[in-house]
């Protein structure tokens, strides 16, 4: 066996409990992070992003969905059964995190330097109010927050979205983490405050060595920020790989079909690929492929069963019987 | 094609009032558009960019008659809008619709799918001068649900048993349902995923090719406008810095500020080595509008004379208009020069 990896998830399944049904929102997601790589987790809405990262930091809401089955492998050691305080260590010191809303990160009554200096303190980290003035300081103007001093005192309201941002970035960062999830943290902000943000956490990695599961749609982000995608469809992912490969030759036809509907900038098409249909309803989704009744190369037999996620020649994993029967030939 | 809209020199300053809603008079006023002129030719779309905070909802809430000007006209086939009576009103209300980006907000909760869509046209049917049926409005809706793409079922829905994309559809067609001649979108397919985001914008397309419908698309995403539009205003802090052929700017940006908006967008190209830095501060606010160039203290290219005047918004040849004192200075006369010389 070769090394183990910094984070390795196993058949990972969270189910979601409603009044309608059962949703498998995380269905049998497995896959691997080294040292200093980033992950981009991609898909539609629904399909399970948050999800899956929810449910290796153990953060779901209770009681509608429960983690079924499965590992999350952390240094050696299984999230999954780890004790809630042992749990809560992990969570914000080992493993960062930036959700998708800063506001709802940040709490609005406690200033800026409270927050930040809150993990600090947490681990006992400072010596003395100085030093923790110092300690806090120093991650702010890591996350290019201008004049820090004048910030300390300051609450969030007074923050613009992308500063808001950073300031969450400064509280995960304070940890030193060696994983950092990030949930689709550049949504709410503008394409410029975006760039700054995404060569903030890139320029973070390299110092540090850390590694990032970015949450996104947006395969350009996937583009600029990462070295592995997960592609993600109705609770599993169904090509993984190299983002280069992944990007440049895409071999799931959903892939394929994501990045020919996007809009091409400059060239004024008059319509563009479309991807017939909707994501598929969660709490009846097709018994065959999840993406049959969508697909272009759709055969008989993707009726039937879900095509399980397996190692192509090329080295990336995808899960499609017409791939599958491509490469046997 | 003749022109549809025109905008000239359009203003909305808020809190200029005493006893606005900032409270008390003598405050500085909050310019979020300070001077837009442009015009629009009829069946065409027109793209507008910017980031957010830059006044491109407020333009479009002016041109939809939802909020009024603080300053100068607005034109719409040729009356101007300020000064419409009621039956003028009613007549711009056919006329020119809009489409939101939150399609769950600006559909009623508690209204079936049938009704929000035919209320527009009962509205219309009380007040204007061709009353319709009930049936004939049933037919209209059917036929026009059919139009955007959904199923027939669907008209007995409420909103919330809907998609993001199937709501977006409903949403445009109940823009569509008094036949307009233009719709104002903001941010139509900001909050869609890329699947659905490329049947809308298709959808759209569509009706274009049908009706001659003119668009005015607001939208943060220039990988959108750049497919959609054939003109594009880029604005910053309430002014047009930038505007022309979308395909002229995108082959070649003038303004340090659309250049920057071109080198922030995120391509899923892997082999793109992003090396230039990327934009650096945030837009300013609009009460507080720097002196000189209002995109002074974040331009790269700034010069001494960018701080004390503020570049008009000048003709710089083929139907490109740039807010710049680098496109007024000698080097720049010199450069287009040499480009047409050697075309
Ligand atoms: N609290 C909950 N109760 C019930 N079902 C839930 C809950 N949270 C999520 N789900 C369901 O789990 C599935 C996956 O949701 P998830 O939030 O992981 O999607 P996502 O890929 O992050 O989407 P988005 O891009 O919209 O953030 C969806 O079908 C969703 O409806
Ligand atoms: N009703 C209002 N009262 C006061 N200020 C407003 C109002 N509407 C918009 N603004 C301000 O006008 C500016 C432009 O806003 P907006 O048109 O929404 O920009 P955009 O759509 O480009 O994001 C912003 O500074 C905003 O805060
Ligand atoms: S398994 Fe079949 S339906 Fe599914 S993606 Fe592959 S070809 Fe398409
Ligand atoms: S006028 Fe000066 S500051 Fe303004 S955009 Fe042009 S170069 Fe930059
Ligand atoms: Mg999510
Ligand atoms: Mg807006």
């Amino acid at each position: 066996m070769t090394q183990a990896s910094l984070l390795s998830v196993e058949d990972l399944r969270t189910y979601c409990y409603t009044r309608a049904g059962v949703v498998k929102a995380v269905d049998g997601v497995s896959f691997a992070l080294e040292r200093g790589d980033s992950l981009g987790l991609v898909g539609e809405s629904g399909s399970g992003k948050s999800m899956t990262c929810n449910s290796i930091l153990r953060l779901l809401p209770r009681p509608a969905a429960r983690t079924v089955g499965g590992r999350v492998l952390w240094e050696g050691r299984d999230l999954l059964t780890l004790p809630e305080r042992e749990m809560r260590r992990v969570r914000g010191r080992e493993i960062g995190m930036i959700l998708q809303d800063p506001l709802m990160s940040l709490n609005p009554v406690f200033t800026i330097g409270n927050q930040v200096g809150e993990p600090f303190r947490l681990r006992g980290a400072a010596k003395g109010r100085s030093d923790l003035r110092e300690k806090v300081l120093d991650v702010l103007r890591q996350v290019h927050i201008p004049s820090p001093e004048a910030r300390l005192s300051q609450y969030p309201f007074e923050f613009s979205g992308g500063m808001r941002q950073r300031t969450v970035a400064a509280i995960a960062l304070a940890g030193s983490p060696g994983l950092l999830i990030a949930d689709e943290p550049t949504t709410s902000l503008d394409v410029t405050i975006q760039d700054q943000f995404l060569r903030l956490l890139r320029e973070l990695q390299e110092k540090t060595g850390m590694a990032l599961i970015l949450v996104t749609h947006d395969l350009g982000i996937v583009a600029e920020t990462c070295n592995k995608v997960a592609v993600m469809y109705a609770g599993k992912i169904v090509e993984f790989g190299d983002v280069r490969q992944v990007l440049t030759s895409p071999s799931h036809p959903y892939t394929e079909a994501l990045l020919k509907a996007l809009p091409v900038p400059g060239t004024r098409q008059r319509r563009l690929y479309q991807i017939p249909g909707e994501p598929p309803n969660l709490l009846d989704p097709p018994a065959g492929c999840a993406f049959e009744p969508r697909c272009h190369r759709a055969m008989q037999a993707c009726r039937n069963a879900r095509p399980p996620i397996k190692k192509l020649s090329d080295g990336r994993q995808a899960a499609c019987l017409a791939l599958e029967a491509r490469e046997v030939r | 094609m003749g022109t549809i809209l025109e905008l000239r020199n359009v203003k909305r300053y808020f809190g200029i009032r005493s006893g606005g809603w900032m409270g008390g008079g003598g405050e500085k006023p909050l310019k979020a558009v300070d001077g837009a002129s442009f015009s629009i030719a009829s069946g065409s779309s027109f793209g507008v960019a910017g980031e957010s905070g830059s006044g491109k909802s407020t333009m479009g809430k002016l041109i939809l008659r939802l909020d009024r000007p603080t300053g100068g006209a607005i034109e719409f086939e040729g009356r101007d809008i300020g000064k419409l009576d009621a039956e003028g009103d009613a007549w711009y209300r056919t006329r020119v619709q809009a489409v939101f980006q939150d399609a769950s907000g600006s559909l009623d909760p508690r209204m079936r799918i049938s009704a929000i869509v035919a209320e527009p046209l009962e509205i219309h049917a009380r007040t204007g001068p061709n009353r319709l049926g009930k049936i004939e409005i049933r037919e209209k809706v059917e036929d026009m649900l059919a139009q955007v793409g959904l199923p027939k079922r669907v008209m007995d829905n409420y909103p919330h048993e809907l998609s993001g994309g199937q709501k977006q559809r409903v949403a445009i067609a109940r823009a569509m349902i008094l036949e307009p001649t233009m719709l104002v979108l903001d941010e139509p397919v900001s909050a869609l995923d890329v699947s659905i985001r490329a049947q809308v914008l298709n959808l759209l397309s569509d009706f274009q090719d049908r009706y001659g419908l003119t668009y005015l698309m607001i939208s943060h995403d220039l990988a959108t406008l750049g497919h959609v539009s054939s003109q594009l205003a880029v604005m910053y802090l309430g002014r047009i810095v930038e505007i022309g052929g979308t395909e002229d700017i995108y082959a070649r940006a003038l303004h340090p500020y659309t250049k920057a908006l071109f080198r922030a967008m995120p391509l899923p190209d892997p082999n793109r080595k992003k090396s230039a830095p990327s934009l650096r501060g945030e837009i300013g606010s609009a009460l507080d509008i720097p002196k000189g160039c209002r995109f002074c203290p974040r331009c790269d290219e700034a010069m001494p004379v960018c701080s004390d005047v503020d570049p008009e918004l000048v003709d710089v040849g083929a139907g490109r208009r740039v807010a710049c004192h680098l496109m007024s200075g000698p080097q720049f006369t010199k450069a287009t020069h040499q480009r047409g010389s050697s075309e």
